[in-house]
C-alpha cells in the first residue's frame, strides 16, 4: 500500500519551499506510483462490490432451492430426498440446435423445446408424485426460477474467480459493469419464485387474463396442446378466444393450436388477434396499451413461427394488442397497475374485431402468456358479466 | 453446502458491526463537536459556531448512514409483497378486497353468497401489491 509517512513529508516539503526541485521530484514520483495503485485500489474496490452481490446471490440461490424443497414435499415425498434430486438436476441446461444448416431449425429446436418440457415433468413428477395438474404447472415454474437464479449465481462466480485468479481488470471490469442489471434479473426471479409457490398470476398473465374476461362462463373447449377456449358471438361475427389451460403454471402451444384449428378450417379464417406482455422500454408507462401487427407472442421462436407459417399460408392478417411492462413486472407476480388493465384491453379487442371485419366472418382471438393463477372460465352457471 | 452458508452470515455480521461502530463515533465526535462549540460563552465566535455546524452535519451524515445500513438489512430480509384478491358478485356492483389465500385463482368460484343480493360471486382480480407504493417494482 501507499506510504502514508512519504504522503506527509512531502506535504511538508512542498509547504516548505514550492520552487525547491527536490520536493516536485518526489511529488511526480508520488503521482507515478499513484498511478499504477490507483488501477489496483479500483479492482480491489471492485472484486468488493461483486463479492457482496454474489453473496447476496447465493442467498438467492439457496432461498429458492429451500422454498422448491419445501413446496414439492408437500406432494409426498421426503425433503431429504427432494433436496437430493433437486441438487443433482440443478445444472439442467438445453443446446439449441446447430443452425449453420438452417433448413429443418425451426422444426429441431420445437423438438427439443419439447424435450425439454418432458424432462421437467418428469423431474417433477418424481419428486413431487401426488402433485396435480395445477401443482405440476406451479412447481414446474418454481424450478425454472430456481435454475435461473442458480444460472446466475455460477456465472458471477465464474468471473469473481476468474478476476480473482489472474488480476485481470478486464474480466472485472465486465462482471461489474453489468452487476445492476443481473442484481435486477436476479430480484425478479427471486419475486418470481415466491409468486410460483403460491400459484399467483404473473405479469405475463395478462393475456390469458383477457381471454378469460372475454370467455365469461361459456362452456370450454380443449383444443390440445395445453390450449383452451371458447366460440362466442360478436355482432354477428364468430369468433373464438384461446388461452393457455389454468390455473396452473402452463404457456400452453397456441401456435400449434392455431395451426391445426385453421387447417381443419381449411384456412377459412378472416383475421387472427393477438394479446400478449410486452417489453416497455424505460420512460414508458407500466400497462400502456399499444397496437400493430404480427405475432405478439415471446418465448425461444417456435411458437411465432408457426402462426406466421400458417397466417402467410392462407393469407390471414395478424392484430397484435399488447401491455407494456419489464421484465422483472412480466416474471413477478401480477401487479394492480397491469390487472386494472384487462377490461380495457378486452374493449380494444372488440373494437377491432367490430372495425376490421365484417358480419359472419371468423376471427381467433389468442390470450398468449402463463396462465399461472388464471382459470379457464368464471365458473358460475348463469348470470353472464 | 450448509458451512458456506452460515460462513457468509458471518461475514455481513461483521459488516454491519463494522458500520454500527463507525457510526456510534460518528454521534459521539458530533455531539462532542457540538459540546465544544456551545460551552463557550460566545456562540457568535467563528470557532465555536464552526465546531457546531460540523457536529450538526456529523450528526445528518450519522442519521442519514443508519437509515442506508436499515435500507440495506430490509433489502436483504427481501420486501414484503402483500397480495389482494378482489370478489365481484355477478348480479349487482358489489366488489370486495381481501387477502389472498393460496389455492385461489381468477375466475373460481366464490364460496359464500353476494352479501349485498345473495347472488353468485367470484374471483375477478388477483394482484401484488409492491410494498410502500413504491413507483417500479425493483
Ligand atoms: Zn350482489
Amino acid at each position: 500500500m501507499v506510504d502514508f509517512s512519504a504522503v506527509m513529508s512531502m506535504l511538508a516539503m512542498l509547504q516548505q519551499s514550492r520552487d525547491d526541485w527536490f520536493s516536485w521530484m518526489v511529488f511526480l514520483l508520488f503521482m507515478v506510483i499513484m498511478n499504477f495503485y490507483a488501477s489496483r485500489l479500483q479492482v480491489q474496490f471492485w472484486m468488493g462490490q461483486i463479492g457482496r452481490a454474489l453473496d447476496q446471490l447465493n442467498r438467492f440461490r439457496l432461498e429458492a432451492e429451500r422454498e422448491f424443497v419445501k413446496t414439492a414435499s408437500k406432494y409426498g415425498k421426503e425433503k431429504e430426498k427432494i433436496k437430493k434430486a433437486l441438487d443433482r438436476f440443478i445444472g439442467f441446461f438445453t443446446i439449441e440446435p446447430e443452425i449453420t444448416d438452417p433448413a429443418g431449425a425451426m422444426v429441431k429446436l420445437d423438438h427439443i423445446v419439447r424435450n425439454r418440457e418432458d424432462r421437467l415433468n418428469f423431474f417433477i413428477k418424481e419428486v413431487a408424485p401426488s402433485s396435480d395438474k395445477v401443482a405440476l404447472g406451479n412447481l414446474r415454474d418454481l424450478l425454472e426460477s430456481t435454475i435461473a437464479l442458480d444460472f446466475i449465481f455460477r456465472i458471477v462466480r465464474h468471473y469473481f474467480v476468474l478476476g480473482k485468479k489472474t488480476q485481470n481488470m478486464i474480466y472485472i471490469a465486465q462482471i461489474q459493469m453489468l452487476l445492476p442489471e443481473i442484481m435486477r434479473m436476479a430480484r425478479a426471479w427471486r419475486m418470481s419464485v415466491e409468486a410460483s409457490k403460491l400459484g399467483l398470476p404473473l405479469g405475463d398473465g395478462i393475456g390469458p387474463l383477457v381471454a378469460l374476461k372475454m370467455i365469461g362462463n361459456s362452456e370450454l373447449i380443449d383444443f390440445g396442446e395445453n390450449v383452451v377456449g371458447t366460440e362466442l358471438n360478436i355482432e354477428g361475427r364468430r369468433v373464438l378466444v384461446l388461452k393457455a389451460k389454468g390455473p396452473g403454471g402452463e404457456v400452453g402451444k397456441p401456435g400449434e393450436a392455431l395451426k391445426r384449428i385453421i387447417e381443419s378450417r381449411a384456412g377459412n379464417v378472416n383475421r387472427i388477434v393477438m394479446i400478449d406482455a410486452a417489453l416497455k422500454l424505460e420512460g414508458e408507462r407500466t400497462g400502456e396499451i399499444a397496437e400493430g401487427v404480427g405475432a405478439a407472442i415471446g418465448g425461444i421462436g417456435v411458437e411465432r413461427w408457426k402462426i406466421e407459417e400458417v397466417a402467410t399460408k392462407y393469407g390471414i392478417p395478424l392484430d397484435a394488442i399488447v401491455v407494456k411492462e419489464d421484465y422483472a413486472e412480466a416474471i413477478a407476480a401480477m401487479t394492480k397497475e397491469i390487472a386494472k388493465k384487462a377490461n380495457e384491453v378486452v374493449n380494444r379487442v372488440k373494437e377491432a374485431i367490430l372495425s376490421r371485419t365484417s358480419e359472419g366472418d371468423y376471427v381467433i382471438v389468442v390470450g398468449v402468456g402463463n396462465s399461472a393463477g388464471i382459470g379457464n372460465r368464471l365458473e358460475v352457471s348463469g348470470v353472464a358479466s | 453446502m450448509q458451512a458456506k452458508k452460515e460462513e457468509e452470515v458471518k461475514i455481513s455480521i461483521g459488516w454491519y458491526f463494522i458500520w454500527f461502530s463507525m457510526i456510534g463515533f460518528l454521534v459521539i465526535f458530533s455531539v462532542w463537536m457540538i459540546w465544544q462549540g456551545a460551552k463557550n460563552e460566545d456562540v457568535s465566535n467563528v470557532d465555536s459556531l464552526f465546531k457546531i455546524v460540523a457536529g450538526i452535519t456529523g450528526l445528518g451524515i450519522a442519521v442519514k448512514m443508519s437509515l442506508d445500513v436499515i435500507k440495506a438489512i430490509r433489502g436483504i430480509k427481501g420486501p414484503k409483497w402483500r397480495y389482494r384478491t378482489l370478489v365481484r358478485c355477478l348480479n349487482c356492483k358489489f366488489q370486495s378486497e381481501r387477502e389472498f389465500k393460496e389455492g385461489e385463482y381468477v375466475g373460481k368460484k366464490w364460496d359464500d353468497p353476494c352479501p349485498a343480493c345473495g347472488g353468485p360471486m367470484v374471483i375477478e382480480l388477483i394482484y401484488a401489491k409492491p410494498p410502500e407504493e413504491r413507483r417500479s417494482l425493483l
